[in-house]
Protein backbone atom coordinates (compact mmCIF):
# COMPACT_ATOMS: atom_id res chain seq x y z
CA UNK A 1 0.00 0.00 0.00
CA UNK A 2 2.90 2.59 -0.56
CA UNK A 3 1.87 3.77 -3.71
CA UNK A 4 2.46 7.14 -4.68
CA UNK A 5 -0.50 7.57 -7.20
CA UNK A 6 -3.47 5.12 -7.91
CA UNK A 7 -6.17 5.45 -10.32
CA UNK A 8 -9.04 2.48 -9.45
CA UNK A 9 -11.53 2.21 -12.62
CA UNK A 10 -11.73 5.73 -13.10
CA UNK A 11 -14.06 7.10 -15.46
CA UNK A 12 -15.22 10.46 -16.92
CA UNK A 13 -18.10 11.46 -19.63
CA UNK A 14 -18.18 14.15 -21.42
CA UNK A 15 -20.53 14.74 -24.26
CA UNK A 16 -18.13 13.79 -26.88
CA UNK A 17 -15.81 11.84 -25.35
CA UNK A 18 -15.02 9.47 -22.46
CA UNK A 19 -12.14 8.50 -20.24
CA UNK A 20 -13.00 4.73 -19.30
CA UNK A 21 -12.03 2.57 -16.21
CA UNK A 22 -8.39 3.76 -15.86
CA UNK A 23 -6.62 2.19 -13.65
CA UNK A 24 -3.34 1.86 -12.73
CA UNK A 25 -0.49 2.46 -10.02
CA UNK A 26 2.87 3.97 -9.19
CA UNK A 27 5.45 3.54 -6.96
CA UNK A 28 7.80 5.59 -5.41
CA UNK A 29 11.01 6.15 -7.01
CA UNK A 30 9.76 6.08 -10.85
CA UNK A 31 9.07 8.18 -13.54
CA UNK A 32 5.84 7.26 -14.99
CA UNK A 33 5.27 8.57 -19.16
CA UNK A 34 1.75 8.96 -20.26
CA UNK A 35 1.27 9.19 -23.92
CA UNK A 36 -1.28 8.57 -26.55
CA UNK A 37 -2.02 10.64 -29.24
CA UNK A 38 -4.18 13.54 -29.34
CA UNK A 39 -7.51 13.56 -27.09
CA UNK A 40 -7.03 10.28 -25.72
CA UNK A 41 -7.29 11.60 -22.20
CA UNK A 42 -3.94 12.65 -21.18
CA UNK A 43 -4.99 15.60 -20.06
CA UNK A 44 -8.21 14.86 -18.70
CA UNK A 45 -6.51 12.21 -16.11
CA UNK A 46 -3.89 14.88 -15.08
CA UNK A 47 -7.06 16.80 -14.43
CA UNK A 48 -8.89 14.27 -12.58
CA UNK A 49 -5.99 13.85 -10.07
CA UNK A 50 -6.02 17.34 -9.66
CA UNK A 51 -9.90 17.41 -9.07
CA UNK A 52 -9.79 20.28 -11.85
CA UNK A 53 -12.49 17.31 -13.33
CA UNK A 54 -14.94 15.64 -11.42
CA UNK A 55 -14.57 12.11 -11.56
CA UNK A 56 -17.65 9.99 -12.51
CA UNK A 57 -16.55 6.74 -10.97
CA UNK A 58 -14.09 5.29 -9.27
CA UNK A 59 -11.20 6.08 -6.90
CA UNK A 60 -7.56 8.43 -7.07
CA UNK A 61 -5.35 8.35 -4.06
CA UNK A 62 -2.27 9.96 -3.83
CA UNK A 63 -0.16 8.34 -0.84
CA UNK A 64 -2.64 6.93 0.45
CA UNK A 65 -4.99 10.09 0.49
CA UNK A 66 -8.10 10.56 -1.61
CA UNK A 67 -7.97 13.45 -3.63
CA UNK A 68 -11.65 14.61 -3.36
CA UNK A 69 -12.04 13.62 0.38
CA UNK A 70 -8.38 14.93 1.67
CA UNK A 71 -8.10 17.69 -1.63
CA UNK A 72 -6.03 20.09 0.62
CA UNK A 73 -3.60 17.09 1.78
CA UNK A 74 -3.54 15.87 -1.21
CA UNK A 75 -2.67 18.70 -3.06
CA UNK A 76 0.21 20.11 -0.67
CA UNK A 77 2.12 16.15 -1.88
CA UNK A 78 2.05 16.96 -5.64
CA UNK A 79 4.16 19.64 -7.34
CA UNK A 80 2.02 20.89 -10.71
CA UNK A 81 3.12 21.59 -14.39
CA UNK A 82 0.57 22.65 -16.61
CA UNK A 83 0.51 22.62 -19.91
CA UNK A 84 -1.00 26.61 -20.01
CA UNK A 85 0.68 29.10 -17.53
CA UNK A 86 -1.58 29.03 -14.82
CA UNK A 87 0.04 31.72 -12.60
CA UNK A 88 -1.32 35.28 -13.02
CA UNK A 89 0.48 36.90 -15.88
CA UNK A 90 0.66 40.41 -14.79
CA UNK A 91 3.02 38.90 -11.93
CA UNK A 92 6.66 38.77 -11.39
CA UNK A 93 8.14 35.97 -10.08
CA UNK A 94 8.98 37.83 -6.56
CA UNK A 95 5.27 37.44 -6.64
CA UNK A 96 4.62 33.76 -7.29
CA UNK A 97 7.27 33.12 -4.71
CA UNK A 98 4.88 35.53 -2.20
CA UNK A 99 1.98 33.57 -3.51
CA UNK A 100 3.33 29.86 -3.15
CA UNK A 101 4.54 31.16 0.53
CA UNK A 102 0.62 31.90 1.60
CA UNK A 103 -0.08 28.61 1.05
CA UNK A 104 2.76 26.21 1.21
CA UNK A 105 4.96 26.13 4.61
CA UNK A 106 7.74 24.26 2.97
CA UNK A 107 8.55 26.83 -0.11
CA UNK A 108 12.17 27.73 0.18
CA UNK A 109 12.27 30.81 -1.40
CA UNK A 110 16.36 30.56 -1.81
CA UNK A 111 15.73 27.67 -3.68
CA UNK A 112 13.45 29.24 -6.02
CA UNK A 113 15.89 31.50 -6.66
CA UNK A 114 18.36 29.22 -7.59
CA UNK A 115 15.84 27.89 -9.98
CA UNK A 116 15.09 31.24 -11.63
CA UNK A 117 18.50 31.99 -11.99
CA UNK A 118 19.51 28.29 -13.18
CA UNK A 119 16.83 28.28 -15.85
CA UNK A 120 17.48 31.97 -16.57
CA UNK A 121 14.09 33.45 -15.81
CA UNK A 122 14.25 37.44 -15.70
CA UNK A 123 12.92 38.52 -12.25
CA UNK A 124 12.14 41.77 -13.28
CA UNK A 125 9.85 40.85 -16.09
CA UNK A 126 6.42 40.10 -15.99
CA UNK A 127 5.39 36.51 -16.59
CA UNK A 128 3.03 37.53 -19.13
CA UNK A 129 5.82 38.54 -21.51
CA UNK A 130 7.81 35.07 -20.88
CA UNK A 131 8.16 32.57 -23.79
CA UNK A 132 6.03 29.78 -23.95
CA UNK A 133 9.67 27.61 -22.55
CA UNK A 134 10.16 30.13 -19.76
CA UNK A 135 6.48 29.76 -18.52
CA UNK A 136 6.98 25.57 -18.23
CA UNK A 137 10.56 26.71 -16.38
CA UNK A 138 8.79 28.65 -13.87
CA UNK A 139 6.14 26.43 -13.04
CA UNK A 140 8.63 23.79 -12.52
CA UNK A 141 10.89 25.58 -10.49
CA UNK A 142 7.29 26.57 -8.52
CA UNK A 143 7.01 22.62 -8.24
CA UNK A 144 10.65 21.97 -7.31
CA UNK A 145 10.99 24.97 -4.54
CA UNK A 146 9.12 22.73 -2.13
CA UNK A 147 8.35 19.51 -0.63
CA UNK A 148 6.24 16.93 -2.72
CA UNK A 149 5.97 13.76 -3.08
CA UNK A 150 4.64 13.33 -6.72
CA UNK A 151 5.19 15.38 -9.70
CA UNK A 152 2.37 15.55 -12.17
CA UNK A 153 3.74 17.42 -15.62
CA UNK A 154 1.29 17.78 -18.52
CA UNK A 155 3.65 18.17 -21.65
CA UNK A 156 6.20 19.98 -20.08
CA UNK A 157 9.21 19.46 -22.60
CA UNK A 158 6.58 20.24 -25.43
CA UNK A 159 7.80 24.10 -25.55
CA UNK A 160 11.42 23.68 -24.56
CA UNK A 161 14.26 23.92 -26.54
CA UNK A 162 16.38 20.38 -27.05
CA UNK A 163 19.47 21.82 -24.07
CA UNK A 164 16.74 22.75 -21.41
CA UNK A 165 14.78 20.01 -22.21
CA UNK A 166 17.81 17.72 -20.89
CA UNK A 167 18.48 19.61 -17.98
CA UNK A 168 14.31 18.88 -17.38
CA UNK A 169 14.81 15.58 -17.55
CA UNK A 170 18.50 15.66 -15.81
CA UNK A 171 15.89 16.93 -12.82
CA UNK A 172 13.22 14.84 -12.93
CA UNK A 173 15.98 12.14 -12.44
CA UNK A 174 17.49 13.97 -9.43
CA UNK A 175 13.84 14.07 -8.03
CA UNK A 176 13.46 10.73 -7.50
CA UNK A 177 16.71 9.73 -6.70
CA UNK A 178 16.09 8.95 -3.10
CA UNK A 179 13.10 6.85 -3.56
CA UNK A 180 10.64 8.32 -2.19
CA UNK A 181 9.43 10.38 -4.49
CA UNK A 182 7.54 9.42 -8.10
CA UNK A 183 6.99 11.76 -11.24
CA UNK A 184 4.01 11.31 -13.81
CA UNK A 185 4.55 13.45 -16.64
CA UNK A 186 2.15 13.13 -20.42
CA UNK A 187 4.08 14.22 -23.39
CA UNK A 188 4.03 13.46 -27.01
CA UNK A 189 7.78 13.18 -26.94
CA UNK A 190 8.79 9.66 -26.86
CA UNK A 191 12.11 9.82 -27.12
CA UNK A 192 12.23 11.52 -23.40
CA UNK A 193 10.14 8.57 -22.17
CA UNK A 194 12.84 6.19 -23.43
CA UNK A 195 15.44 8.32 -21.83
CA UNK A 196 14.04 8.41 -18.38
CA UNK A 197 10.32 6.46 -17.89
CA UNK A 198 10.38 3.14 -16.11
CA UNK A 199 6.77 3.05 -17.00
CA UNK A 200 4.38 3.73 -19.84
CA UNK A 201 0.60 4.15 -19.17
CA UNK A 202 -0.71 4.34 -23.07
CA UNK A 203 -4.43 5.72 -23.52
CA UNK A 204 -5.92 5.73 -26.68
CA UNK A 205 -9.30 6.87 -27.24
CA UNK A 206 -10.14 7.19 -23.82
CA UNK A 207 -9.18 3.46 -23.14
CA UNK A 208 -6.22 2.24 -20.99
CA UNK A 209 -3.99 0.34 -23.24
CA UNK A 210 -1.54 -0.44 -21.37
CA UNK A 211 0.07 0.39 -17.84
CA UNK A 212 3.43 -1.51 -18.11
CA UNK A 213 7.29 -0.90 -17.42
CA UNK A 214 8.87 0.49 -20.18
CA UNK A 215 11.55 -2.52 -20.92
CA UNK A 216 8.69 -4.52 -20.72
CA UNK A 217 6.48 -2.82 -23.68
CA UNK A 218 9.95 -2.43 -25.71
CA UNK A 219 10.15 -6.16 -25.56
CA UNK A 220 6.36 -7.33 -26.28
CA UNK A 221 6.13 -5.56 -29.29
CA UNK A 222 7.81 -5.73 -32.74
CA UNK A 223 6.98 -4.13 -36.21
CA UNK A 224 6.87 -6.65 -38.75
CA UNK A 225 7.52 -6.72 -42.69
CA UNK A 226 6.87 -8.55 -45.35
CA UNK A 227 5.84 -9.21 -48.83
CA UNK A 228 2.11 -8.79 -49.70
CA UNK A 229 1.60 -12.66 -49.92
CA UNK A 230 2.62 -13.52 -46.59
CA UNK A 231 -0.14 -11.62 -44.99
CA UNK A 232 -2.88 -13.74 -44.41
CA UNK A 233 -6.23 -13.53 -42.94
CA UNK A 234 -5.05 -14.87 -39.95
CA UNK A 235 -1.38 -12.74 -39.66
CA UNK A 236 -3.86 -9.43 -40.62
CA UNK A 237 -6.11 -10.66 -37.47
CA UNK A 238 -2.68 -10.65 -34.71
CA UNK A 239 -1.71 -7.57 -36.43
CA UNK A 240 -2.04 -3.74 -34.62
CA UNK A 241 -2.80 -1.28 -37.49
CA UNK A 242 -1.31 -3.05 -40.35
CA UNK A 243 -0.58 -1.36 -43.22
CA UNK A 244 -0.76 -2.95 -46.89
CA UNK A 245 0.48 -1.95 -50.49
CA UNK A 246 1.24 -3.66 -53.72
CA UNK A 247 5.33 -3.50 -52.17
CA UNK A 248 4.12 -5.47 -49.19
CA UNK A 249 2.75 -4.55 -45.78
CA UNK A 250 4.41 -3.79 -42.09
CA UNK A 251 2.20 -4.13 -38.58
CA UNK A 252 2.61 -4.02 -34.71
CA UNK A 253 3.03 -7.36 -33.42
CA UNK A 254 3.22 -8.84 -29.77
CA UNK A 255 6.30 -10.70 -29.40
CA UNK A 256 4.43 -14.22 -28.13
CA UNK A 257 3.00 -14.51 -31.58
CA UNK A 258 6.25 -14.42 -33.60
CA UNK A 259 6.20 -18.32 -32.73
CA UNK A 260 5.49 -19.71 -36.33
CA UNK A 261 6.98 -16.73 -38.21
CA UNK A 262 6.76 -16.95 -42.26
CA UNK A 263 9.22 -17.32 -44.67
CA UNK A 264 10.36 -13.89 -45.83
CA UNK A 265 9.22 -11.71 -43.26
CA UNK A 266 11.56 -9.24 -41.39
CA UNK A 267 11.20 -8.72 -38.07
CA UNK A 268 12.22 -5.53 -36.24
CA UNK A 269 12.21 -3.84 -32.49
CA UNK A 270 9.62 -1.38 -32.26
CA UNK A 271 9.87 2.01 -30.62
CA UNK A 272 7.30 4.00 -28.45
CA UNK A 273 6.50 5.76 -31.50
CA UNK A 274 6.08 2.38 -33.60
CA UNK A 275 4.16 1.22 -31.00
CA UNK A 276 1.42 4.09 -30.02
CA UNK A 277 1.30 5.11 -33.89
CA UNK A 278 0.34 1.42 -34.73
CA UNK A 279 -2.31 0.95 -32.02
CA UNK A 280 -3.60 4.30 -33.00
CA UNK A 281 -3.47 3.15 -37.07
CA UNK A 282 -5.02 -0.20 -35.32
CA UNK A 283 -8.08 1.11 -32.67
CA UNK A 284 -9.17 0.00 -30.01
CA UNK A 285 -9.56 -4.01 -29.43
CA UNK B 1 -8.17 30.37 7.61
CA UNK B 2 -8.14 28.91 4.13
CA UNK B 3 -10.78 31.12 3.21
CA UNK B 4 -8.80 34.18 4.55
CA UNK B 5 -5.49 32.82 2.67
CA UNK B 6 -7.78 32.37 -0.75
CA UNK B 7 -9.06 36.15 -0.10
CA UNK B 8 -5.57 37.44 0.39
CA UNK B 9 -4.57 35.66 -2.56
CA UNK B 10 -7.36 37.19 -4.51
CA UNK B 11 -6.35 40.64 -3.29
CA UNK B 12 -2.31 39.64 -4.72
CA UNK B 13 -3.87 38.54 -7.64
CA UNK B 14 -5.72 41.75 -8.07
CA UNK B 15 -3.43 44.10 -7.07
CA UNK B 16 -2.66 46.21 -10.22
CA UNK B 17 -6.25 45.99 -10.79
CA UNK B 18 -7.24 47.12 -7.31
CA UNK B 19 -5.00 50.17 -7.65
CA UNK B 20 -6.84 51.11 -11.01
CA UNK B 21 -10.06 50.66 -9.21
CA UNK B 22 -8.86 53.48 -6.35
CA UNK B 23 -7.75 55.75 -8.37
CA UNK B 24 -11.33 55.56 -10.68
CA UNK B 25 -12.91 56.13 -7.41
CA UNK B 26 -11.15 58.77 -6.17
CA UNK B 27 -11.61 60.64 -9.64
CA UNK B 28 -15.24 59.89 -8.91
CA UNK B 29 -15.35 60.80 -5.10
CA UNK B 30 -13.46 63.74 -4.51
CA UNK B 31 -15.08 66.24 -7.60
CA UNK B 32 -18.33 65.04 -5.93
CA UNK B 33 -17.08 65.60 -1.97
CA UNK B 34 -15.70 69.17 -3.26
CA UNK B 35 -19.04 70.51 -5.17
CA UNK B 36 -21.01 69.25 -1.96
CA UNK B 37 -18.38 71.09 0.60
CA UNK B 38 -19.30 74.02 -1.58
CA UNK B 39 -23.01 74.44 -2.04
CA UNK B 40 -24.27 71.39 0.34
CA UNK B 41 -26.52 68.92 -0.73
CA UNK B 42 -30.07 67.84 -0.81
CA UNK B 43 -31.25 63.97 -1.04
CA UNK B 44 -31.11 63.37 -4.54
CA UNK B 45 -27.57 64.78 -4.86
CA UNK B 46 -26.64 62.42 -1.86
CA UNK B 47 -28.55 59.63 -3.78
CA UNK B 48 -25.63 60.30 -6.16
CA UNK B 49 -22.80 59.86 -3.68
CA UNK B 50 -24.01 57.20 -2.33
CA UNK B 51 -24.14 55.34 -5.80
CA UNK B 52 -20.98 56.22 -6.50
CA UNK B 53 -19.68 54.97 -3.56
CA UNK B 54 -22.16 52.03 -4.11
CA UNK B 55 -19.91 51.28 -7.29
CA UNK B 56 -16.77 50.04 -5.26
CA UNK B 57 -17.55 46.29 -4.29
CA UNK B 58 -19.70 45.77 -7.42
CA UNK B 59 -16.49 46.95 -9.41
CA UNK B 60 -14.43 44.73 -7.11
CA UNK B 61 -16.70 42.01 -7.91
CA UNK B 62 -16.22 42.58 -11.76
CA UNK B 63 -12.18 42.89 -11.30
CA UNK B 64 -12.38 39.07 -9.44
CA UNK B 65 -14.67 37.34 -11.48
CA UNK B 66 -12.29 38.61 -14.56
CA UNK B 67 -9.01 37.67 -12.70
CA UNK B 68 -10.86 34.47 -11.71
CA UNK B 69 -11.47 33.92 -15.69
CA UNK B 70 -8.08 34.61 -16.39
CA UNK B 71 -6.83 32.27 -13.71
CA UNK B 72 -9.03 29.91 -12.31
CA UNK B 73 -6.35 27.11 -12.40
CA UNK B 74 -4.04 29.03 -9.59
CA UNK B 75 -6.99 28.65 -7.42
CA UNK B 76 -7.44 24.98 -8.07
CA UNK B 77 -3.46 24.20 -8.11
CA UNK B 78 -3.28 25.81 -4.95
CA UNK B 79 -4.20 23.14 -1.31
CA UNK B 80 -7.50 24.26 -0.85
CA UNK B 81 -11.23 23.48 -1.27
CA UNK B 82 -12.94 24.82 -3.62
CA UNK B 83 -15.43 25.82 -1.40
CA UNK B 84 -12.69 28.36 0.21
CA UNK B 85 -12.85 29.85 -2.95
CA UNK B 86 -16.21 30.61 -3.21
CA UNK B 87 -15.89 31.92 0.80
CA UNK B 88 -13.29 34.10 -0.17
CA UNK B 89 -15.05 35.89 -3.05
CA UNK B 90 -18.02 35.96 -0.57
CA UNK B 91 -16.06 37.54 2.52
CA UNK B 92 -14.11 39.87 -0.20
CA UNK B 93 -17.25 41.05 -0.98
CA UNK B 94 -19.14 41.68 2.08
CA UNK B 95 -15.43 43.34 3.55
CA UNK B 96 -16.15 45.68 0.36
CA UNK B 97 -19.30 46.44 1.28
CA UNK B 98 -19.24 47.06 5.02
CA UNK B 99 -16.04 49.38 3.92
CA UNK B 100 -18.12 51.23 0.99
CA UNK B 101 -20.57 51.77 4.07
CA UNK B 102 -18.49 53.49 6.58
CA UNK B 103 -16.91 55.81 3.72
CA UNK B 104 -20.85 56.59 3.25
CA UNK B 105 -20.55 57.26 6.90
CA UNK B 106 -17.59 59.17 6.32
CA UNK B 107 -18.82 60.91 3.64
CA UNK B 108 -21.79 62.17 5.52
CA UNK B 109 -19.67 63.25 8.55
CA UNK B 110 -17.97 65.39 5.78
CA UNK B 111 -20.78 66.60 4.23
CA UNK B 112 -21.89 67.78 7.85
CA UNK B 113 -18.79 69.25 8.62
CA UNK B 114 -19.72 72.13 6.26
CA UNK B 115 -23.31 72.93 7.88
CA UNK B 116 -25.54 71.54 5.19
CA UNK B 117 -26.61 68.15 6.04
CA UNK B 118 -28.25 66.14 3.27
CA UNK B 119 -31.46 65.41 4.28
CA UNK B 120 -32.58 61.49 3.80
CA UNK B 121 -29.51 60.58 3.64
CA UNK B 122 -29.41 57.20 5.09
CA UNK B 123 -32.49 56.37 3.61
CA UNK B 124 -31.00 56.73 -0.28
CA UNK B 125 -28.03 55.22 1.26
CA UNK B 126 -29.42 51.88 2.14
CA UNK B 127 -31.72 51.60 -0.79
CA UNK B 128 -28.53 51.62 -3.25
CA UNK B 129 -26.55 49.58 -0.84
CA UNK B 130 -29.53 46.67 -0.74
CA UNK B 131 -30.20 47.08 -4.69
CA UNK B 132 -26.62 46.76 -5.47
CA UNK B 133 -26.13 43.86 -3.13
CA UNK B 134 -29.29 41.82 -4.57
CA UNK B 135 -27.36 42.18 -7.82
CA UNK B 136 -24.32 41.15 -7.56
CA UNK B 137 -25.88 38.12 -5.21
CA UNK B 138 -27.68 37.41 -8.53
CA UNK B 139 -23.94 38.24 -11.04
CA UNK B 140 -21.89 35.99 -8.59
CA UNK B 141 -23.45 32.36 -8.92
CA UNK B 142 -24.06 32.75 -12.61
CA UNK B 143 -20.16 34.33 -12.78
CA UNK B 144 -19.51 30.94 -11.63
CA UNK B 145 -21.64 28.92 -14.10
CA UNK B 146 -21.63 30.90 -16.78
CA UNK B 147 -17.75 32.21 -16.38
CA UNK B 148 -17.05 36.36 -16.51
CA UNK B 149 -17.28 36.77 -20.88
CA UNK B 150 -20.85 35.57 -20.73
CA UNK B 151 -22.21 37.99 -18.05
CA UNK B 152 -19.50 40.74 -18.27
CA UNK B 153 -22.49 42.95 -19.61
CA UNK B 154 -24.54 41.99 -16.72
CA UNK B 155 -22.58 42.85 -14.55
CA UNK B 156 -22.80 46.99 -15.96
CA UNK B 157 -26.00 47.17 -14.67
CA UNK B 158 -24.87 48.53 -10.91
CA UNK B 159 -22.95 50.64 -13.03
CA UNK B 160 -25.89 52.44 -14.76
CA UNK B 161 -28.35 52.22 -11.69
CA UNK B 162 -27.96 55.77 -10.80
CA UNK B 163 -28.25 56.61 -14.81
CA UNK B 164 -31.54 54.50 -15.17
CA UNK B 165 -33.19 55.57 -12.02
CA UNK B 166 -34.55 59.10 -12.93
CA UNK B 167 -36.37 57.56 -16.53
CA UNK B 168 -37.25 54.25 -14.19
CA UNK B 169 -38.57 56.11 -11.87
CA UNK B 170 -40.22 58.48 -14.11
CA UNK B 171 -42.07 55.34 -15.83
CA UNK B 172 -43.24 53.40 -12.75
CA UNK B 173 -44.80 57.13 -11.11
CA UNK B 174 -47.48 55.96 -13.91
CA UNK B 175 -47.56 52.59 -13.32
CA UNK B 176 -50.97 52.04 -10.99
CA UNK B 177 -49.28 48.79 -9.15
CA UNK B 178 -46.28 50.36 -8.57
CA UNK B 179 -48.33 53.57 -7.54
CA UNK B 180 -50.25 51.61 -5.15
CA UNK B 181 -46.74 49.90 -3.81
CA UNK B 182 -45.30 53.12 -3.26
CA UNK B 183 -48.37 54.15 -1.41
CA UNK B 184 -48.12 51.53 1.14
CA UNK B 185 -44.32 51.95 1.49
CA UNK B 186 -44.34 55.68 2.32
CA UNK B 187 -47.00 55.04 4.87
CA UNK B 188 -44.12 52.99 6.45
CA UNK B 189 -41.51 54.61 8.38
CA UNK B 190 -37.67 54.98 6.48
CA UNK B 191 -36.39 53.16 9.55
CA UNK B 192 -38.82 49.92 9.04
CA UNK B 193 -38.27 49.68 5.02
CA UNK B 194 -34.39 50.30 5.59
CA UNK B 195 -34.58 47.06 7.85
CA UNK B 196 -36.66 45.27 5.35
CA UNK B 197 -33.53 46.08 2.72
CA UNK B 198 -31.14 44.95 4.77
CA UNK B 199 -32.95 41.71 4.89
CA UNK B 200 -33.72 41.47 1.54
CA UNK B 201 -30.55 41.91 1.10
CA UNK B 202 -28.62 39.47 3.40
CA UNK B 203 -31.67 36.94 2.28
CA UNK B 204 -30.39 37.32 -1.22
CA UNK B 205 -26.65 37.18 0.10
CA UNK B 206 -27.56 33.64 1.60
CA UNK B 207 -29.41 32.61 -1.25
CA UNK B 208 -26.73 33.56 -3.73
CA UNK B 209 -23.76 32.16 -1.38
CA UNK B 210 -25.90 28.46 -1.25
CA UNK B 211 -26.78 28.60 -5.09
CA UNK B 212 -22.68 29.62 -5.95
CA UNK B 213 -21.15 26.97 -3.69
CA UNK B 214 -23.59 24.26 -5.56
CA UNK B 215 -22.18 25.43 -8.77
CA UNK B 216 -19.01 25.94 -8.48
CA UNK B 217 -18.19 22.44 -6.57
CA UNK B 218 -19.43 20.79 -9.55
CA UNK B 219 -17.59 22.98 -11.99
CA UNK B 220 -14.87 21.46 -14.60
CA UNK B 221 -12.26 23.30 -15.56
Amino acid sequence: MNDILRLSHVTKTFASFSLQDISFTLQPGFIMGLVGPNGSGKTTTIKLIMNMLHRDQGTITVAGADNLVEETVVKHRIGYVSDELYFIEDWRPAEVCRALQLYYASFNRDRFAQYLQQFQLPQNQAVKHYSRGMKTRLMVAAALSRETQLLLLDEPTSGLDPAVRAELLDLLQDYISDGTRSVLFSTHITTDLEKIADYIVFLYQGHLMFAKNKDEVLADYRVMKGPPDQLTPEWKRQLIGVRGSAMGFEGLIQTGALAKMPMGVVVEPATLDDIIVYHAKGGVR
Amino acid sequence: MNMLRCSWLIYLAMRTYATRLIIIVAIMFIPAMATFSRGGTNSSEALILVSLLGFIPGLWVLYTFYMWEKAPRLFLVLPQRRLDFVRAVYFNYLVLTVGTLAMDVVAYFMVQHYGRPPAGFFFPLALVVAGIVVLISIAIPLAFKLGYAKIQAGLLVPIFIPVLMTPLSRFLSHVTIFQSLVGHLVRLSHTTLMAGMVMLAGAALIVSYNTATRTYLQKDF
